[in-house]
C-alpha cells in the first residue's frame, strides 16, 4: 500500500539511501574539478582561515578595498581546510562526500513516502540527474545539501511537528554556508502556516520556529546584511552568468527539469489529490527554479516525495485507459536492522573515500590561461577576462584581478567600464586611460582582441585559449 | 417574429460577458501604434505579392542572398496585412489587428467560463491570461494563430462524443490557417490530442473526431507549400532562434513570465488538490513544454489552462448568484460594442518608429553600393527604403545559411572582420553606434554621414 504522509519511523531504513548516496558519491569522482568560481571562493577560504574574516576587497585593482560580501564564509572555509588536508584530492573528496549525502537524503525523503525501494529510486532518479549541475566545488552545493536536508526534515515533522524545532539549527549553520538559506527559510515559513491551519495544537510550535529561524538568519558574520545576496540573487538574477540564466529547456539539465515538471503535472491530474502541505513544498519552490538555471534543481529535490507516492497511481490510470494492466506487487516490508544499516554506512563512506584518493586530483585548467601566468606582470593594471578572474586570484596573487566571479562587489563602474572594454564599447579608450591599464589578459575572440591585434598592440604571449596584449603608452 | 427575438436575445445575453470582453480589448489594441520590426517586411512581402499578382518565392529584398528561394509560408496572412495597408494605410493594420485580438479575447473568455465559472473568478485568468499574449499583439500573421487558437479549443470542448455538425467546420479553418500562419501545426497538434483522447475515453465514438483529425492535416497539404510551412514550425520549436527576444524561454522576473508562472503554479497547486483529467494532462504538458521552450508560446498554455482553471477554481458555490444580472450585462455589452466600433476612429495612422532610423533614410537614398544594416532595422529599411537592398532583415531563415553568422562576425568585430567586409563588398553601414564594429571603422577612418543626436544609429561610409 501506497503511503504517502509516511514519516521516518523504527520501520524505516537507511541502507537503500546510503546505498545510492555511496554510488553516486563516488561516481562524481569521475567529473574533474576546475569550476571558475573555484578558485576564489579557495582564496578567500584562505584568507579567513590563515588572516580572519575580510569584510574588504584585496584581490582585484578595480575594487580594492571596497567591501565585499561575507556570505559564504564557513563554505568557503570548508572548502580550504579540505584543500589544505589533502590538496586537490581534497577538493574531490568533500565534493563526493557532499553529493553522497545529499542523494542519500534524496532518496530517504522519497522512501518516507512510497516503501517500494524501486519505485522510490525511480522517482529519485530525475532529481538525481538535475542535481548532477550542481555538484560543482563551491558552496552552493552545501546549500542543496542543506536544502535536500530541510525537505526530509519537513515531511517527517508533518506527523511529528517537533521535529521542526531542528529547524532552526539546520537555517543557521545554512546561513554561514551559502545565501541559499533564504529559500529554505521561505519554504520553512510556508510549511509552518500549513502547520498552523491545520493543527491549532501546534501553532505555537509554527510561530516560534519560524520567528527563530529568522533570528537565526543574522546569526553569521553579515548580520542583516546577509540578506543583500539572497535578494540580489532572487529579484535581480545577474542574466549574463550562464548559470543565472533563464531555465532552458533545449539544454539537457532543462531538458530533465521539464521532465521533471511535466511528471508534477501530470501526476497531480490524473492521481488523487493530496495534501496542502504537499503543495506548500512544491509550488513556491517551482517559482524560484524558474528564475534562474541553477535554481532548477530545488524543484526536482522538493517534488521526489510527492512524485514517489502519487507518480504510479498517475501510471496506472494511464495504462489502464490503454487496456494495459500494471500493478505493483504487494510490499512485503522487510526493514534490516540497524546494524545493516551501519553497515552500509560504513561501506558508502569507504568507497566515497576511496573514490576520492584514487581519482585524478588536478584541476582541468584548459579554460584558463596558465601559460600565461610567468608573463604577467606584478601588481594592478591588468584588464582579465571575466571566467579567468578566479583563476588569477589563486595562481597568480601577485597580479590582482580587475574582475572575478565574485560579481557583487564590481556592480556598478568596475562591471561597466569591464563591459565597455570587452565589448569595444565607443569609449573603451577612455576607459583604459582613465583606469591605468597595462595589459590585457582576453580571449583571442573578443572584439576588444580583435582590435588589439589590428592596431598591432604587443603581444607577450598568447594561444588558442588566451592572449596577453601590452596595452601601449601605458603607465 | 417573437419567436425569433427570443433565441436572439438569449443568444446576446449568453454572449454578452465575452463580447463586452472583446469590445473592450478591441479598444485598447486599435489605439496602439504598429512598431515590431517584422510588420515592415511583411507588409512589403504582401504588397509585392498584391502588386504582382503572384506568390513570392524568393529573396528579392537583399544584397546577400538576392533570388534565393525561401518558404512562402503565411502568404495569405502577409496578403491580408498589405490589403489593411492598401485600405486604410497604418490604421487599418491596427483595425485588423484589433479585431484579430478581440476574436481572441472573446474565445478565450468563453473558455475560462467553461463549467459556468463566475466572471469574478474568470475575469482576473482572461485579464492574465492576455497580458501574458501582449508579446504576441505585433502586426504580424501571428496574430491569426493568436484568434484561431482559442478558437479551435473552444469548438473542440463544444463536442459531444460521436458525430458532431461542429466537426465540419475544422478542415476549412485549417485549411486557411495554414495559408496565415505556420502555427497552425499547434492546432493540428491540439486536434490530434482531443482526437486521442476521445479514442481512449470513448472508444468507437471517438472516431468521427480521428477521421476530422486526419482530414485536417489532409487539407493543410493544399497550401502552396505545405513542407515548407511544417519545416518553418518545427525549427522554431526544436531549435529557437535564441537571438530573438521572443525566442527567448520565459523570464520569470518579468511582469509576463511571472503572470505565466503563476498559470503554472496555479494548475499545479489546484490540480495536486482537487484533481484533473486526462484530458488536461494530455493537453497541458505539451503546451506547457512548448511555452518553456520560447517566451512567445506561453500564451498557448494560459489559454488552455484557462479553460480547466474556471471550474476547479469554483469552490464557493453560494457565490455562484453573484453575477451580473442580464438587463445590465447586455447594454454593456452593446455600449462596448459601440466603444469599439467607433473607437476605429482613434486608430494611430502612423507607426512608432522611434527605435527606427527614420533620419537616417535621405543619407542613404542614393545608392552607395551593398549597405550593412543592423538587423533589428532590415524590415524597416525594406520598406521605406525599397531602392537600397538590405544586408539582413527580420525574416532571418533565408539568411541561415551562413549570412546571419557573417553578420554577427561583422558587427561584433570577430576574427576575420574585415575579410567579410570585402567579402561582401561593403560600402555604408547602418548601425547602433556602440556596435564594436562601429566603433573600429570610425577608428579607421570611415566617414561618418549621418548620425543620430541621440546616439541611436550612425550612417559610415568606406573612405
Amino acid at each position: 500500500m501506497d503511503r504517502p504522509g509516511a514519516t521516518v519511523t523504527r520501520a524505516f531504513s537507511w541502507s537503500l539511501p546510503l546505498f545510492a548516496g555511496g554510488i553516486f558519491g563516488a561516481l562524481s569522482t569521475l567529473a574533474t574539478i576546475g569550476d571558475p568560481d573555484l578558485f576564489w571562493h579557495l582564496a578567500q577560504g584562505r584568507q579567513t582561515v590563515t588572516e580572519g574574516l575580510a569584510r574588504v576587497d584585496s584581490f582585484s585593482w578595480s575594487v580594492n578595498g571596497l567591501p565585499v560580501l561575507t556570505d559564504q564564509w564557513l563554505g568557503q572555509a570548508i572548502w580550504y581546510e579540505a584543500y589544505a588536508a589533502l590538496g586537490w584530492n581534497g577538493i574531490i573528496l568533500l565534493r563526493a562526500l557532499l553529493v553522497a549525502a545529499t542523494v542519500t537524503l534524496i532518496v530517504a525523503a522519497a522512501l518516507t513516502a512510497q516503501r517500494r525501494p524501486i519505485v522510490a529510486v525511480v522517482a529519485a532518479l530525475p532529481a538525481i540527474g538535475l542535481s548532477r549541475f550542481a555538484w560543482t566545488e563551491r558552496p552552493q552545493l552545501m546549500g542543496l545539501l542543506c536544502f535536500a536536508a530541510l525537505i526530509l526534515l519537513l515531511r517527517a515533522s508533518a506527523e511529528r511537528p517537533r521535529l521542526l524545532m531542528a529547524v532552526p539549527v539546520l537555517i543557521v549553520v545554512w546561513a554561514n554556508l551559502h545565501a541559499s538559506f533564504a529559500l529554505g527559510l521561505g519554504v520553512t515559513a510556508i510549511f509552518c502556516g500549513e502547520l498552523w491551519l491545520r493543527r491549532p495544537d501546534a501553532r505555537a510550535l509554527a510561530v516560534g520556529v519560524v520567528a527563530v529561524s529568522i533570528a537565526a538568519t543574522l546569526l553569521t558574520p553579515s548580520g542583516v546584511s546577509i540578506w543583500t545576496s539572497a535578494s540580489g540573487h532572487f529579484l535581480s538574477p545577474p542574466r549574463v552568468i550562464q548559470e543565472e540564466g533563464v531555465p532552458d529547456v533545449t539544454q539537457p539539465y532543462g531538458m530533465v527539469f521539464a521532465f521533471v515538471l511535466l511528471a508534477v503535472l501530470s501526476t497531480a491530474m490524473l492521481s488523487r489529490p493530496t495534501v496542502l502541505r504537499d503543495v506548500a513544498l512544491i509550488v513556491p519552490v517551482l517559482f524560484v527554479s524558474m528564475t534562474a538555471a541553477r535554481h532548477t534543481p530545488f524543484f526536482a529535490v522538493a517534488s521526489v516525495p510527492y512524485l514517489a507516492g502519487h507518480a504510479p497511481e498517475a501510471i496506472s490510470a494511464i495504462a489502464s485507459r490503454l487496456g494495459i494492466n500494471v500493478r505493483l506487487p504487494a510490499f512485503a516490508p522487510r526493514v534490516p536492522s540497524l546494524r545493516i544499516d551501519l553497515a552500509t554506512a560504513a561501506i558508502a563512506l569507504a568507497v566515497v573515500i576511496a573514490a576520492g584518493f584514487i581519482a585524478r586530483g588536478e584541476p582541468n585548467l584548459s579554460p584558463y590561461p596558465s601559460g600565461a601566468l610567468s608573463s604577467l606582470p606584478p601588481g594592478p593594471g591588468v584588464v582579465n577576462d571575466y571566467d579567468w578572474g578566479g583563476f588569477l586570484i589563486w595562481y597568480a596573487p601577485a597580479t590582482p584581478v580587475f574582475i572575478d566571479g565574485r560579481l557583487f562587489p564590481y556592480t556598478g563602474d568596475a562591471l561597466r567600464d569591464y563591459e565597455t572594454l570587452v565589448s569595444l564599447g565607443p569609449t573603451w579608450r577612455d576607459v583604459l586611460a582613465r583606469r591605468g591599464a597595462r595589459a590585457l589578459l582576453v580571449k583571442p575572440g573578443s572584439p576588444v582582441a580583435v582590435r588589439a591585434r589590428d592596431l598591432r598592440w604587443p603581444i607577450v604571449t598568447e594561444s588558442a585559449t588566451y592572449v596577453l596584449f601590452i596595452v601601449p603608452n601605458s603607465r | 417574429m417573437a419567436s425569433a427575438t427570443r433565441p436572439l436575445a438569449a443568444i446576446l445575453a449568453a454572449n454578452a460577458y465575452p463580447l463586452s470582453v472583446a469590445s473592450a480589448v478591441f479598444i485598447i489594441a486599435v489605439g496602439l501604434p504598429s512598431a515590431d520590426p517584422d510588420t515592415y517586411w511583411q507588409v512589403a512581402m504582401g504588397r509585392w505579392m498584391l502588386d504582382h499578382r503572384e506568390l513570392l518565392h524568393q529573396d528579392v529584398f537583399s544584397s546577400t542572398v538576392p533570388g534565393a528561394h525561401f518558404g512562402i509560408g503565411e502568404w495569405l496572412g502577409e496578403i491580408a496585412l498589405a490589403a489593411s495597408f492598401n485600405i486604410a494605410g497604418w490604421a487599418g493594420i491596427a483595425v485588423l489587428r484589433a479585431g484579430l485580438i478581440a476574436i481572441a479575447s472573446y474565445f478565450l473568455v468563453r473558455l475560462a467560463r467553461r463549467g459556468g465559472t463566475p466572471w469574478w473568478i474568470s475575469l482576473p485568468l482572461i485579464v492574465a491570461a492576455l497580458l501574458v499574449s501582449k508579446i504576441t499583439w505585433t502586426d504580424r500573421p501571428q496574430l491569426f494563430t493568436l484568434a484561431l487558437f482559442p478558437a479551435v479549443l473552444v469548438l473542440l470542448f463544444s463536442l459531444s462524443p460521436g458525430f458532431s455538425r461542429r466537426l465540419l467546420f475544422l478542415p476549412p479553418i485549417f485549411l486557411i490557417w495554414s495559408d496565415l500562419h505556420s502555427g497552425y501545426p499547434l492546432g493540428l497538434f491540439v486536434v490530434a490530442i482531443f482526437a486521442a483522447e476521445s479514442m481512449l475515453t470513448n472508444g468507437r465514438r471517438g472516431l468521427p473526431l480521428v477521421v476530422t483529425a486526419i482530414a485536417c492535416v489532409a487539407v493543410t497539404f493544399l497550401n502552396p507549400a505545405p513542407i515548407d510551412f511544417a519545416g518553418a514550425a518545427r525549427e522554431s520549436v526544436l531549435h529557437p532562434p535564441r537571438f530573438l527576444v521572443e525566442f527567448l524561454p520565459p523570464d520569470v522576473v518579468t511582469p509576463a513570465g511571472a503572470l505565466f508562472a503563476g498559470f503554472v503554479m496555479l494548475v499545479i497547486g489546484s490540480a495536486m488538490l482537487r484533481g484533473g483529467s486526462l484530458r488536461e494532462a494530455m493537453l497541458l504538458a505539451p503546451l506547457l513544454y512548448l511555452a518553456l521552450t520560447a517566451q512567445r508560446h506561453m500564451l498557448f498554455f494560459c489559454f488552455a489552462a484557462s479553460a480547466f482553471l474556471g471550474p476547479r477554481l469554483n469552490p464557493l458555490p453560494r457565490w455562484r448568484s453573484f453575477e451580473l444580472p442580464v438587463p445590465v450585462r447586455l447594454p454593456v455589452a452593446i455600449a462596448l460594442f459601440v466603444a469599439a466600433l467607433g473607437s476605429i476612429v482613434s486608430a494611430p495612422v502612423r507607426p512608432d518608429d522611434r527605435a527606427y532610423p527614420a533620419g537616417a533614410l535621405e543619407a542613404l537614398r542614393a545608392d552607395s553600393g551593398v549597405l550593412l544594416n543592423e538587423y533589428d532595422w532590415g524590415g524597416y529599411l525594406i520598406f521605406n527604403l525599397p531602392e537600397r537592398p538590405v544586408f539582413v532583415d527580420g525574416s532571418y531563415v533565408q539568411y541561415l545559411n551562413g549570412v546571419l553568422d557573417d553578420y554577427r562576425a561583422l558587427v561584433g568585430l570577430r576574427p576575420g572582420w574585415q575579410g567579410l567586409l570585402e567579402k561582401y563588398t561593403v560600402r555604408e553601414l547602418l548601425l547602433q553606434p556602440q556596435r564594436p564594429l562601429a566603433v573600429a571603422l570610425r577608428e579607421d577612418g570611415w566617414q561618418v554621414r549621418a548620425a543620430d543626436s541621440q546616439g541611436r544609429w550612425i550612417v559610415l561610409a568606406r573612405p
